[in-house]
């Protein structure tokens, strides 16, 4: 058999009949395999595979119709195996029977020659597309496999502090619609993203790269949880389809202030569970999934609790709670919620959830992208900041032996004075670090001036501009207080035209290069009454020796990251001064 | 051209695309495995076999329509309906009209080839 020339299979009882018909189709450039029973055809083609068949009805040991729905089970449901029943019987019956066996065509004797070469051409050209179909469909499935592969590598890969963070990743096709994000805050808070775009598969996975893009960059330079969401909402409005959004739950868990901030837009519940795998609260979706509204509602809001470090914050998507079983059943909310309770116990929340999925499932096809991130409220800061106040290392004579003082006027100062509405819509400390980062490049030390900055404009604005007491943040209901108190004064604050310029805080920087490092000189200044600046530092001190107090450690901090740190004018005026060296040069 | 009792060659040859050896080879096929038919069938018939009568039948039909022998095509097919219908009242008749066309053509072959 030459390599062009097609291999045909006569399946027919009759000598004279199978001679005849090799005739033709050796015509046609095939080579030809005979058998003459149904049972020895279907041997002959799985021993073969040939381009075509050629199949009798009436045959002994097996009929053509028996032998045809063997073939076509044994080539499965990817490749045509095309059949052409050759007959006499020219009546409805066998016609429709052939068909229903899995004949792909049929011819009723007597045929002229030129009607069986248009015949098997035919054929032949509907077993070629179907081999070009195939042969894409495999091409396709190659490249949606690189490049879920890719993908996953830009997405995932990247995750911050992925071992930490239990994760169940089940994709219903190639490409997953879910999408599992976590990224480190400049001041070491963490934020973690658990999404679901609509549907599954490549369609429904394109939006990931913006949203990743997003919350990472977002992330990296300090924006609130509520920025980023906002962010998102507005690119997936602008980027995804009419009819493609995407339900998100977000946390942003500080172990420093031992709080979590989270936000759940179309998700189902996402959990709390303390050590002791009782559930402590539950995330109810709170905003229709983003990328609907152009913009997010006006009362959008995120939720903040308490938390304990043994505590585990758990999101998941709804292919988990909507896996059905053989009987059509869900595995539902109590399901998932006791393979949780047990996989803590057991100290291995995934598996546990996994095994009771399975086990429930069996077998059934997937029909949705199944994910949960687990997600732990401690673990995540590299420096561990202790109760004893240390003395930053400040400027040393070193320092001086190469020229530059912190004495003479900086190289370059930057103003941000913001009044009324601006202070609810504008997070100043994501511009202040990006025009630092412009003007002097990136650096680990930001990391710690970011914590000073953004510590020192949130006591500038709640306890200044706003009139919080920070003592309400002493038990965990009070926490929540705190902030939906805080969100109220806020929007009186937007609100209010008459008096928008009385308000303000005035954030300024200078920086003096110094030989190994530098030096930034940071004044915040709010409109607010002042407080008693003793007794505020004194009362701090004690509670955090008692290991009570759970607010004022922002100021502890701040005060431990930084050379120098007064307050003057009643305390409506902070000053800080921030020094950092370059590690490798004084060594 | 040969002139074979009860069969159009014409219709023979171009159905193996105008090669008449390669047809004579087929008619000598033909003989051997149909010579008996008709034995075959009465048999079958008096036995009340149905299956046989009606694999003889359907078998010969088509080979028969495929060597050009029309006139037994024609006796076959109407035997062939009568079998499907389950009309085992007619089957003497049609074996009676069947019969003297198997052997017509048999004895056709036999003339001019060399069956043995």
């Amino acid at each position: 058999m030459t390599r062009s020339q097609k291999l045909a299979l006569v399946v027919d009882d009759s000598k004279v009949q199978c001679k005849m018909l090799s005739e033709l189709l050796e015509e046609e450039n095939y080579h030809v395999v005979i058998a003459n029973d149904g049972a020895s055809g279907v041997k002959k083609y799985s021993e073969h595979q040939p381009d075509l068949v050629l199949m009798d009805i009436n045959m002994p040991i097996m009929d053509g119709f028996e032998a045809t729905r063997r073939i076509k089970k044994l080539s499965g449901a990817g490749t045509l195996a095309p059949i052409i029943f050759i007959t006499s019987m020219d009546n409805e019956q066998s016609f429709i029977k052939s068909v229903e066996a899995g004949g792909d065509s049929i011819l009723v004797r007597p045929f002229t020659p030129l009607v069986f070469k248009a015949k098997v051409k035919a054929m032949q050209r509907i077993s070629d597309l179907v081999g070009q179909v195939k042969s894409l469909q495999q091409e396709q499935q190659d490249d949606a496999e690189l490049a879920e592969k890719m993908m996953s590598n830009v997405i995932e890969a990247r995750n911050f502090a992925l071992d930490k963070i239990g994760v169940i990743k089940k994709a219903a096709a190639i490409f997953s619609g879910d999408i599992q994000l976590s990224a480190l805050c400049p001041n070491g808070d963490i934020n973690v993203l658990l999404g679901d775009f609509t549907g599954h598969g490549l369609r429904s996975s394109i939006g990931a790269i913006p949203v990743t893009e997003t919350f990472r960059a977002m992330t990296k330079k300090g924006f609130s949880i509520l920025d980023i969401v906002a962010q998102i909402n507005r690119h997936m409005h602008t980027l995804l389809p009419g009819d493609l959004f995407f339900a998100a739950s977000f946390a942003r868990i500080s172990e420093h202030e031992k709080s979590a901030y989270i936000f759940n837009a179309g998700l189902p519940d996402g959990y709390l569970f303390d050590q002791k795998a009782s559930i402590k609260k539950q995330f109810t979706s709170t905003h229709p999934p983003l990328g609907i509204l152009p913009q997010l509602l006006p009362d959008a809001q995120f939720e903040v609790v308490q938390v304990m470090h043994t505590d585990r914050i758990v999101f998941i998507t709804d292919g988990i709670v909507e896996a059905r079983n053989q009987a059509g059943e869900f595995f539902g909310y109590s399901r998932f919620e006791q393979a949780a309770i047990n996989g803590i116990t057991q100290k291995n929340l995934v598996v546990s959830v996994l095994d009771s999925l399975d086990d429930f499932c069996q077998n059934c096809e997937q029909e949705d992208d199944i994910s949960l991130v687990e997600v732990p409220c401690s673990g995540w800061q590299k420096v561990k900041v202790t109760n004893k106040v240390t003395i930053p290392e400040g400027f040393t004579e070193e320092d001086n032996h190469f020229g530059t003082t912190p004495n003479l006027s900086p190289t370059w100062s930057y103003h941000l004075h913001l009044t009324g509405r601006l202070l609810k819509t504008v997070n100043p400390i994501p511009l202040v670090m990006s025009q630092i980062n412009d003007i002097e490049g990136a650096g680990e030390h930001w990391q710690s001036l970011y914590t000073i900055l953004t510590e020192l404009f949130i006591n500038a604005l709640d306890h200044g501009v706003l009139e919080l007491y920070s003592s309400l943040k002493d038990s965990a209901e009070g926490f929540t207080q705190y902030f939906n108190e805080r969100t109220k004064r806020l929007d009186n604050l937007a609100d209010n035209a008459v008096s928008a310029l009385d308000n303000f805080v005035r954030i300024e920087l200078q920086y003096f290069p110094l030989a190994h490092g530098g030096k930034m000189i940071i004044n915040i200044k709010d409109s607010g009454q002042g407080f008693e600046i003793l007794d505020v530092i004194k009362d701090n001190s004690i509670a955090m020796n008692d290991g009570l107090k759970l607010s004022g450690r922002g100021i502890e901090l701040v005060n431990q990251l930084c050379d120098t740190l007064e307050y003057q004018e009643k305390g409506t005026l902070v000053t800080a001064s921030y020094i950092w060296h370059d590690l490798i040069s004084l060594e | 051209m040969a002139n074979f009792n009860g069969i159009d060659f014409d219709v023979g040859v171009s159905n193996v695309l105008g090669d008449e050896a390669l047809f004579k080879e087929i008619l000598v096929m033909f003989y051997q495995d149909h010579y008996l038919d008709g034995d075959k069938l009465q048999s079958a018939i008096q036995e009340k076999d149905i299956d046989s009568v009606k694999h003889i039948v359907h078998t010969l039909k088509g080979v028969a329509c495929s060597v050009g022998a029309i006139d037994l095509f024609e006796a076959t097919k109407v035997f062939d309906l009568a079998v499907n219908d389950d009309k085992r009242e007619d089957f003497d008749r049609l074996f009676s009209k069947l019969s003297p066309e198997i052997n017509r053509v048999m004895k056709g072959i036999e003339l001019l080839l060399d069956v043995s």
